[in-house]
């Protein structure tokens, strides 16, 4: 199970089949478009998953079961995956942390938390259904277990932060259970902690694993729409643990020297980067950004600007009351162009990450790989841009 | 109405909306229908071109299936039809309309602008740039959109006379016969290379693309289906009768759009009615005088649904060069309010059916292929509120 499901022979075969099609004109979407017919998990290029279980974690998280095909690459703990759901026509990409499923080798299992206003997260709460097909995209990231396994593992999570830390705690038991390893997890409160049933029954199955369940609001991000516990920081209150040397004292005396993995909400990230950077030994610290910034809005506010094209990345600072192409040109950079209206699309850009307002419908457009055009385009956050032409 | 001393040789025509306010009243009507309609583009427009991709994929492979059969008539006959029907579906109602990015906000790579291909020789930048940029942008300004005759025809009297010109018609069917290939070309500018205003190595680039893009389609149509017929065709001793019958089939279904998509082209654009326009009208043009200048550039055609499919939606050239980035499906029910914001400011609404169109074409064609003919590049003059020019 570690390192489950790898591409099936049959997967390999029918890429092999689609890149010989591709003579004959069969592009290969055409190619995945009628496998998919017979059964989307047979697709090799744009892969699909179909939902095989749902399960309410609590009352505001559900974890997705999902099938995958067999050309579905390697899951490395820890790594993350971009769904795929179209909602109203539009296809929303959004990343989560996969893990395996015991048992289960052809199925990843992803958790997922409902945000506040949140389209696709309370969508796939809400609306998705066992049986139901999504896109998926092989899985990706560096925030994974190093190999060998450190004989002391620190993982701390907060909120939804847990996932990756979940799929690291089943590599961690399989491959190598005699690793001492401590999870600290934050949670709002026990009604809030996804997967604290699995949490639970796994210390009472592995006994070099320290569970360390913590109720505190201190480290979640401020947000006037959440209509939750006020996000003040509040030392009378009794759910105020916060992740602090006290702390990781009493949990893991030896935490410099573990290799620690830490997954959550911006303030709790920017306290564990103070801890480790004090203690003089950041390299051992690996964390895992997971909210999309938050756009500023402020018309003098500086954004920096990623420009990726033919392999070639520029970077300049462009102010909020400026187009992007402008801002790029001001910098000095020759930035690909036609009409500076918005009719042409040449200068065409895909949005990674960060928000956008298009000035032409007014509308502000949060990065997730949509293409956006420059000349129309202002920037209300920092953004990666990835040229398409 | 010209002064001596005024600089400018185009003529000044008044049309359309009296004044700046009433130009600005123009615009917002029109920016009205295209935010009216923005709003509610979604699963719908979506549906309808997932649909339209399954139609393309169905008919391309039901005609190639067909042609596999041989030279039996009603078989050949069918594959061959089919596989044109498949390529006009794929290049107009699909390709052309994705590549406007008018189905981008589905976020699906597959109908982005930016990376969806199409079934012709023309690489799909090269396209972008001199269809998406040069012709939406300067629609009929002479000297800027160089869809205006494509630097072979002479059609109004900008160009000056040459002695070419009497055998544009002829000009004309090659134009028409072999319309992709002459379209992959286009934004290499080659006139301009022949006359010297543009150096070979600035164009070898684009070369290469269209190279690359024209030998993929080539390989395809009439290279490896041929053998798949040949390979096909050999349990029975037919390889070399089956070649030639998918070679042929193929031949024919590129003619059937190619002829088709010129025809729709050119109606479009070069009907009896259009205006053309000198570059010094477009300088400091409003968003109401862009507008305009589309309308006044731009033609129908009157049908039924099969007629709107079947051209892309061109059908409404207007109200596509009026709104390039909204889906083509709807563009249908935007016409009868484009039209009634045209009534209402006294602007021409070019339209006709098909063969009245096509017939207004070919006149053109003909009448300036001779020497003179009076429609000239004009320039578009909203009064202005200066009092001493009022």
């Amino acid at each position: 199970m570690t390192e489950t499901p790898t591409p099936s022979l049959s997967a390999v075969a029918a890429k092999r089949l689609s890149s010989w099609l591709g003579h004959l004109g069969v592009s290969p979407m055409a190619f995945d478009d009628t496998v998919g017919l017979l059964n989307p998990l047979l697709r090799v290029h744009r892969l699909q998953a179909r939902v095989v279980d749902k399960v309410t974690e609590t009352p505001t998280a559900s974890t997705l079961v999902l099938q995958v095909g067999g050309a579905f690459p390697a899951l490395k703990a820890g790594q993350y995956l971009m769904v795929g759901i179209t909602i109203q026509g539009v296809r929303h990409r959004r990343a989560y942390s996969p893990r395996c499923v015991p048992d289960r080798p052809d199925c990843i299992a992803i958790t997922v938390q409902r945000q506040p206003g949140g389209l696709v997260s309370n969508h796939i709460n809400e609306a998705l259904d066992v049986g139901d097909v999504i896109d998926i995209e092989p899985p990706a990231g560096n925030f994974v277990l190093p190999t060998p396994v450190p004989a002391t593992v620190l993982l701390i999570a907060g909120g939804s932060g847990i996932t990756p830390c979940m799929a690291m705690l089943g590599e961690l038991r399989q491959r190598a259970p005699a690793t001492r390893v401590t999870l600290l997890y934050f949670a709002r409160s026990q009604r809030d902690r996804i997967l604290a049933q699995a949490l639970t029954e796994l210390t009472q199955r592995w006994t070099s694993f320290t569970y360390v369940p913590l109720d505190s609001t201190v480290h979640t991000p401020a947000s006037a729409e959440d209509g939750r516990t006020p996000p003040i920081l509040n030392p009378q209150a009794s759910s105020t643990r916060l992740l602090d040397e006290a702390l990781l004292h009493d949990t893991v005396p030896t935490w410099p020297t573990a290799a620690t993995f830490c997954c959550g909400p911006a303030p709790l990230m920017e306290a564990a980067r103070q801890l480790w950077a004090n203690a003089g030994v950041s390299n051992n610290l690996h964390l895992e950004a997971f909210a999309a910034p938050t756009p500023s809005g402020d018309p003098n506010a500086r954004h920096h600007v990623t420009l990726q094209r033919a392999g070639e990345s520029r970077e300049f600072d462009a102010a909020g009351n400026l187009t992007l192409l402008v801002a790029g040109e001001q910098a000095g950079y020759q930035i690909k162009h036609g009409c500076r209206q918005g009719i042409c699309h040449e200068c065409s850009c895909r949005l990674h990450r960060g928000s956008v307002q298009d000035i032409a419908s007014g509308q502000r457009i949060d990065g997730e790989g949509q293409p956006i055009r420059l000349c129309v385009s202002a920037a209300l956050s920092d953004l990666d841009l990835e040229s398409l032409n | 109405m010209s002064t001596p001393l005024s600089p400018t040789v185009d003529r000044a025509i008044h049309i359309g909306p009296k004044s700046p306010a009433e130009m600005l009243a123009f615009e917002r009507e029109l920016d009205a229908i295209r935010d009216d309609t923005r709003r509610t583009v979604g699963e719908r427009d979506a549906r309808y071109i997932r649909r339209i991709q399954r139609l393309v994929r169905v008919t391309e492979a039901l005609g190639r299936a067909l042609l596999l059969f041989g030279w039996f008539p009603p078989t050949w006959l069918l594959g061959a039809a089919l596989l044109g029907v498949s390529k006009i579906v794929d290049n107009m109602e699909l390709g052309h309309n994705v590549m406007h990015g008018q189905f981008n906000f589905m976020n699906d790579p597959q109908f982005h602008g930016d990376t969806f291909d199409w079934d012709n020789t023309c690489p799909k930048e090269e396209w972008r740039h001199s269809h998406n940029f040069l012709h939406h942008t300067y629609t009929n300004v002479i000297g800027k959109d160089r869809d205006f005759g494509y630097g072979l025809l002479r059609l109004s009297s900008d160009l000056r006379w040459s002695w070419l010109h009497p055998f544009q018609l002829l000009l004309t069917l090659l134009l028409a016969s072999f319309f992709q290939w002459f379209v992959a070309i286009h934004d290499m500018q080659i006139d301009k290379v022949i006359i010297g205003r543009k150096k070979w190595s600035e164009v070898r680039p684009q070369w290469l693309l269209v190279r690359a893009k024209m030998w993929r389609i080539f390989k395809r149509d009439y290279i490896v289906w041929p053998l798949v017929g040949a390979v096909a065709g050999a349990p029975f001793g037919m390889s070399q009768d089956i070649a030639l019958a998918v070679l042929a089939g193929n031949v024919v279904g590129n003619f059937i759009r190619n002829i088709w998509a010129w025809a729709i082209i050119f109606c479009g654009h070069f009907t009896e009615h259009i205006y053309t326009f000198s570059r010094a009208s477009i300088e400091g043009e409003t968003k109401g005088q862009w507008y305009l200048r589309q309308i006044l550039g731009s033609s129908n055609i009157s049908g039924g649904s099969v007629m709107h499919l079947m051209s892309g939606n061109l059908s409404h050239q207007v109200e596509h060069h009026l709104f390039p980035d909204i889906p083509g499906n709807r563009y249908v029910e935007m016409a009868p309010r484009v039209r009634a914001v045209c009534a209402k400011y006294n602007v021409p609404y070019n339209t006709g059916s098909f063969a009245l169109q096509l017939w207004t074409v070919l006149k053109r064609i003909a009448r300036y292929s001779l020497p003179g003919g009076e429609q000239k590049a004009v320039h578009i003059e909203v009064p202005s509120v200066l009092p001493e020019q009022a």
